[in-house]
């Protein structure tokens, strides 16, 4: 099982990460308590836990099905700023990347072709379910080998004429909308223009949506899709070049400090995969330690 | 039978119901290649483990690592056979002998201390000792007439759990 590696957690204390993962887990242990001295039967007998885990294999989580009436239902009202950029070849739009609603806002204007990271864990089932619907070509950026294709695929597309311009989210990760993270150079390095593009959410929106320590993501979904205040604001800023004597990195900088000023965001130092890409290993901790209580509360009764 | 093509004939259901000895209705294998499908992310006609991990409700739980074993890269057919377990039609024999497939990871037909120890481990994770455990593991077999050394086999099984009132049940949902 692929590690989350050398991610640290230290950066816990600004909220990186998307909702909540652990407000919608079951909490606690769903295994009944038996009585009496510990049995041999009892080590034995794994069935709650089987059964926990085929049933998540079975039944659609409410995540998904929250999702799914989402992406119906989603009305916002964006507001955009700033000369349409023309369509042209040799053209990359480069975004900050919130939330996996960025996508739809900004194709709304146009129609984009996307290439995103396909998160793992549970991310990557959102980004499923809600932005399949509205095609994306996905990569698995962790796999070496798919970066050299990716640059191919993304060189290749650029030049063409027909291709709808591409929209890359150089952050490769949802951040808060408060801070925007490393810009990875990628996008940077394609021989192109590069045309940024600032989203800033209503901070009512963004407070809402990413505040889940306070709700639960389900309350939070469900508020969206009823609300109906001014949801974000996108600003076309002016095409941008690299520079002679410019790094693709220092571009990539330049870029991401053009974002951030327009749309008030703080820039970090940090690289956007600071966060884990899976469940705590403290949900899995508490299962197992409730049932290395039980086990050893009743080697004591006789 | 449905690699790629999203849409199950008549003729395939009844041949996935056959092969898991009818342990599901023809609804619920309908739901079931819905949910297969939807798993089964790139379309390969399995479902690889990275897209097993993707549930979380399935990441979180202490034996995903051993189920993920017995059903990393099943088609459709097999993950059917393999959840055949879990319907409320299985017999207790079917559910016992699930079970005893977790314990014995090697396949031979018999489950060891240290495979039972592995099992116990995955559920209690960092919360026993390792040397608790084997003594709890030790005194209960014990207990029940078995030593560190004995190799249990399926009937073994069937006589510690048999009346134990085992419930394994999951409801496929069906609209």
């Amino acid at each position: 099982m692929r590690s989350p590696g050398q991610l640290k957690s230290s950066s816990s204390e600004l909220d990186l990460d998307g909702p909540n993962i652990e407000d919608y887990l079951p909490s606690g242990s769903s295994i009944q308590e038996p009585l009496g001295k510990l049995r041999l039967r009892d080590l034995l007998d794994i069935s709650p836990t089987l059964t926990e885990a085929a049933g998540a294999i079975v039944d659609r989580c409410l995540v998904e099905l929250i999702c799914s009436f989402f992406v119906a239902s989603w009305t916002g009202v964006v507001k955009y700023h700033g000369p349409r950029p023309s369509m042209r070849p040799k053209q990359v739009f480069v975004a900050n990347h919130t939330s996996m609603i960025d996508f739809i806002i900004l194709e709304q204007m146009t129609a984009f072709a996307v290439i995103m990271q396909k998160h793992p864990g549970w991310v990557g089932l959102l980004q499923s379910t809600i932005l399949e619907s509205v095609g994306c070509i996905w990569f698995n950026r962790s796999e070496a080998k798919d970066r050299e294709i990716v640059a191919r695929k993304l060189r290749d597309h650029v030049q063409g004429t027909d291709n709808n311009p591409l929209l890359i989210f150089p952050e490769g990760t949802c951040v808060n909308n408060h801070y925007t993270v490393m810009f990875k150079k990628g996008a940077f390095e394609l021989g192109c223009t590069v045309c940024p593009v600032a989203i800033k959410y209503n901070k009512i929106f963004v407070d809402a949506f990413w505040n889940s320590r306070k709700q639960s993501f389900t309350m939070h979904l469900l508020q969206l899709m009823t609300s109906w205040a001014v949801v974000c604001d996108v600003w076309y800023l002016e095409p941008q070049t690299l520079r002679p004597g410019e790094t693709a990195i220092e571009f990539a900088e330049r870029v991401r400090d053009i974002i951030s000023v327009r749309a008030g965001l703080k820039k970090v130092p940090w690289d956007g995969y600071l966060k884990y890409s899976r469940p705590s290993p403290k949900h899995r901790e508490r299962k197992q330690q409730s049932f290395a209580e039980s086990v050893l509360r009743r080697l004591d009764e006789k | 039978m449905g690699n790629a093509s999203s849409m199950l004939t008549q003729y395939d259901i009844e041949e996935v119901q056959q092969h898991c000895n009818h342990a599901f209705s023809q609804q619920e294998i309908v739901s079931l290649y819905e949910r297969f499908c939807q798993l089964d992310r790139n379309n390969g006609g399995f479902i690889s483990a990275e897209e097993f991990l993707s549930v979380p409700e399935f990441a979180v739980n202490p034996l995903s690592q051993r189920l993920l074993r017995m059903v990393d890269g099943l088609n459709f057919k097999e993950f059917v056979a393999f959840l055949s377990a879990f319907s409320p039609h299985a017999t207790l024999h079917q559910k016992i002998e699930f079970i005893f497939k977790v314990y014995d990871s090697d396949g031979n037909g018999k489950v060891t201390f240290t495979d039972m120890l592995d099992v116990l481990r995955d559920l209690t994770g960092t919360f026993i000792s390792e040397k608790q455990r084997e003594q709890v593991l030790t005194d209960v077999l014990d207990e029940a007439g078995y030593t560190k050394d004995s190799l249990m086999i399926l009937s073994d099984f069937v006589k510690i759990l048999g009346n134990s009132g085992l419930k394994i049940e999951v409801e496929v949902p069906v609209d």
